[in-house]
């Protein structure tokens, strides 16, 4: 089945733009960016996260899709990225998930090896609007690209912050993760950690 | 002799022809429907393969360039995909793609545009063949002693 | 040490292209060659181009030869430059050769085989004597045509094929794993077949053709046959994912070379034929005879041959052979090396003013036996030297006290 939905309305230059932003946001983890570029997306991906797989996924990549996924999603990739897709967590390149709560437990992603570090997957999680602000239990993150400290503006489940330190302690090797809520995306890359407050 | 559908045979002629060829059996259509882009017509490259001994083991021979286009034309879409960086050639070929699949357009396409290109690429050919028949060695045997 | 870094030459530079432009035009009263006057009165160099480029695209090609002044090594440069610009959309099913309208087809091996020996368009029986013909313009030149209704032959090696007698090519890929690509993956020893026929593809032609002569001079042993040769157009076939069906996207000129080399065997394998393989695009016979010599010479292990010559050396071949790597760092050594050299040209000065030291000390040792000097101050003298090593004004005055 052919999707019917256009990709970016101006190619190179709405991925060009979304590229940088990606950039940003990981390079700064835990700051709000927002994706400029317009685009209608598939049901089932916030428009950020739509964004970001056009930038990112191509003919190389695999790509893990979580279960349950709308799945014009999985159309709506193949014709725009060409993207291949894969069933092992462990074989993706980029893995997209929508549903935190049913999601794997990221040490079955792929870690990087100790002279590929890179080769690890990047996790894009659409988080929903309503995860979208900071409460009282936001965490503090520190560590590269963070000066002192800084509050993860978005609410994430105890669990998620346990293995999150496992992936941190794992470092060079580990993964980085996208979260992505309307147009806004923040960075949360394996040299980021959780500090004890 | 290759098995493929009316569909395929048609595609690979808009593909191997040539984009000033169609441009003129095109305008023999006179005014086309509108037509809008799904995919833009997009420049890339194809990683040609090979194989080892022409049968064995699979390898990477070198790249070549491509471009793709589809359009969605009176609700149908059509693909184009050429070897080469014609823009102009990839959206035709979409286009004509699209048309044929229509049934009041597919007689007048078959036959102003894909029959004439294809007699094109025929000729042409065909002459290729005779010119390389002309080069055929004939070896003769020389009889000694007696 | 600190030093300055100097910078300038921004207008020098910028006339050097300039100049560089404007001769590259020449005379302007000489029309400008045009890109369709290089695509078909230089095609051998187009497709030299493309091979080694590794990009399929006769009208960039022509663009960076005329680019390139004709210097074919830049023109491959350019066009690799340009390829990495553009994103990779498809890989195309392997080429089917067997299948190839055929422009010119011969074997070495046997005299008689279906669909004969076809010439096509080659040097080969032409004496080479210049033809002044062709300095005048206006040329005008008619191909002779015989009537014929079949562009295809079948392979010649299949006979021996039926007859068990040569090493077979069986499709061995294995599904799961895509072909090493080396545009992707960074290639290391010990390689795969994949990963060499991919590497010899895009290698060098000169490169090539020194390493096959060096085989068959006797550095790496194996005497090939030229089982077949066969030039001619192929078919370039994708799967689309969103169609799920295959379309031929273009016809493609290639140049395939089955190579046939007697095989004495080993412990594990029957006395046999066996094969190296050339193919590149265009019409390209040297560069994919060589392809086909060197292949084989590279499977030495695969057949428990013993490494004897240069041409069998993987690590070797493989790491020297892409001209785009070896000419970036030959002439990397036109840089401003200004700084690196001034470092060796104090080392040499310091080694040459100790070297002075040690044979003036041994002359006078050989003298002390005659004469009994004093003491030598030779260590301190030494350390002296290493204080100054970095100084110029030193070369005069340092020996002053010997």
């Amino acid at each position: 089945m052919i999707t019917t939905f256009p990709g970016f309305n101006n190619l190179v230059h709405d991925s060009q733009s979304t590229f940088r932003i990606l950039l940003d946001a990981l390079s700064r983890p835990g700051t709000i960016n927002q994706v400029t570029a317009q685009l209608t997306a598939p049901s089932g991906l916030n428009l950020a996260c739509a964004a970001a797989c056009l930038t990112l996924l191509d003919l190389e990549t695999q790509v893990w899709l979580q279960p349950e996924l709308d799945r014009s999603v999985q159309n709506w990739l193949l014709f725009h990225t060409g993207c291949r897709f894969t069933k092992e967590t462990n074989k993706a390149d980029f893995a997209v998930i929508w549903n935190m709560d049913r999601m794997p437990n990221l040490s079955e992603f792929k870690q990087g090896t100790p002279v590929y570090p890179e080769d690890s997957t990047t996790l894009l999680i659409d988080v929903g609007a309503d995860n979208a602000r900071a409460n009282n239990r936001s965490p503090l993150l520190k560590g590269a690209g963070i000066n002192e400290e800084i509050t993860m503006p978005i609410d994430l489940p105890d669990s998620f912050w346990q293995q999150w330190q496992q992936n941190y302690n794992s470092y060079p090797l580990g993964i980085d993760i996208y979260f992505f809520t309307e147009n806004k995306v923040i960075g949360l890359p394996r040299t980021s950690c959780k500090t004890n407050q | 002799m290759k098995h493929q559908t009316e569909r395929q045979a048609w595609m690979e002629i808009l593909a191997k022809s040539s984009v000033v060829n169609i441009e003129r059996q095109v305008q023999t259509l006179g005014k086309l429907p509108e037509y809008s882009f799904l995919r833009s017509p997009e420049i890339g490259l194809t990683m040609l393969r090979g194989r080892a001994g022409g049968t064995g083991e699979v390898f990477n021979l070198g790249e070549m360039t491509i471009t793709r286009c589809v359009v969605k034309i009176l609700d149908t879409i059509g693909f184009g995909y050429v070897g080469g960086r014609s823009k102009r050639h990839a959206e035709l070929a979409a286009v004509c793609d699209g048309l044929l699949q229509q049934n009041e357009w597919s007689f007048t396409v078959q036959n102003q545009v894909i029959q004439p290109l294809q007699t094109i690429i025929q000729q042409k050919q065909e002459q290729q063949q005779r010119q390389t028949e002309a080069t055929k060695v004939e070896f003769f045997t020389m009889l000694r002693g007696e | 040490m600190a030093y300055v870094a100097v910078k300038g030459g921004e207008q020098a530079i910028k006339n050097a292209e300039a100049l560089l432009q404007a001769m590259r035009r020449g005379n302007k009263d000489i029309p400008e060659l045009s890109l369709e006057q290089i695509k078909q009165q230089l095609a051998l160099a187009v497709n030299r181009v493309m091979a080694e480029g590794s990009l399929y695209d006769c009208d960039l090609a022509a663009l960076a030869i005329k680019q390139s002044w004709g210097d074919l090594v830049e023109a491959i440069f350019l066009l690799r430059a340009y390829r990495t610009t553009l994103p990779r959309l498809y890989y195309s099913k392997p080429l089917d050769t067997e299948k190839m309208q055929v422009q010119r087809r011969i074997s070495s091996i046997f005299k008689d085989l279906p669909g004969g020996q076809k010439l096509g368009a080659t040097y080969d029986y032409i004496h080479r004597l210049l033809d002044f013909k062709l300095a005048a313009e206006n040329n005008e030149y008619h191909a002779p045509e015989i009537d014929n209704n079949n562009g295809t032959v079948p392979r010649a090696i299949d006979t021996l094929n039926q007859e068990g007698l040569i090493q077979s090519e069986t499709d061995i890929t294995d599904t799961d794993n895509e072909p090493f690509d080396l545009t992707r993956q960074s290639l290391s020893t010990p390689t795969d077949r994949d990963a060499r026929l991919q590497n010899l593809a895009r290698a060098d032609e000169g490169f090539l053709l020194g390493l096959a002569y060096s085989t068959q001079r006797g550095y790496g042993k194996n005497h090939p046959f030229a089982g077949e040769i066969r030039v001619g157009e192929v078919e370039v076939i994708i799967e689309p994912e969103e169609l799920d069906f295959e379309v031929a996207i273009a016809d493609i000129q290639v140049t395939e070379v089955q190579m046939v080399n007697q095989f004495k065997g080993s412990k594990e394998l029957p006395p046999q034929f066996t094969r190296g393989y050339g193919l590149t695009f265009g019409y390209n016979e040297r560069k994919a005879m060589s392809m086909a010599i060197v292949d084989r010479a590279l499977r030495a292990k695969e057949f428990g041959e013993e490494i004897e010559g240069v041409a069998q050396d993987e690590e070797f071949v493989l790491y020297h052979s892409d001209n785009v790597e070896a000419q970036g760092f030959v002439q990397h050594l036109k840089l401003p090396h200004y700084i690196d050299f001034q470092a060796e040209l104090n080392l040499v000065r310091q080694m040459k003013k100790e070297q002075k030291l040690d044979s003036d000390n041994e002359y006078k040792v050989i003298k002390n036996i005659k004469i009994r000097p004093e003491e030598s101050k030779d260590y301190s003298e030494i350390s002296e030297v290493n204080n100054l090593a970095f100084g110029q004004e030193n070369e005069a005055n340092v020996f002053n006290d010997v």
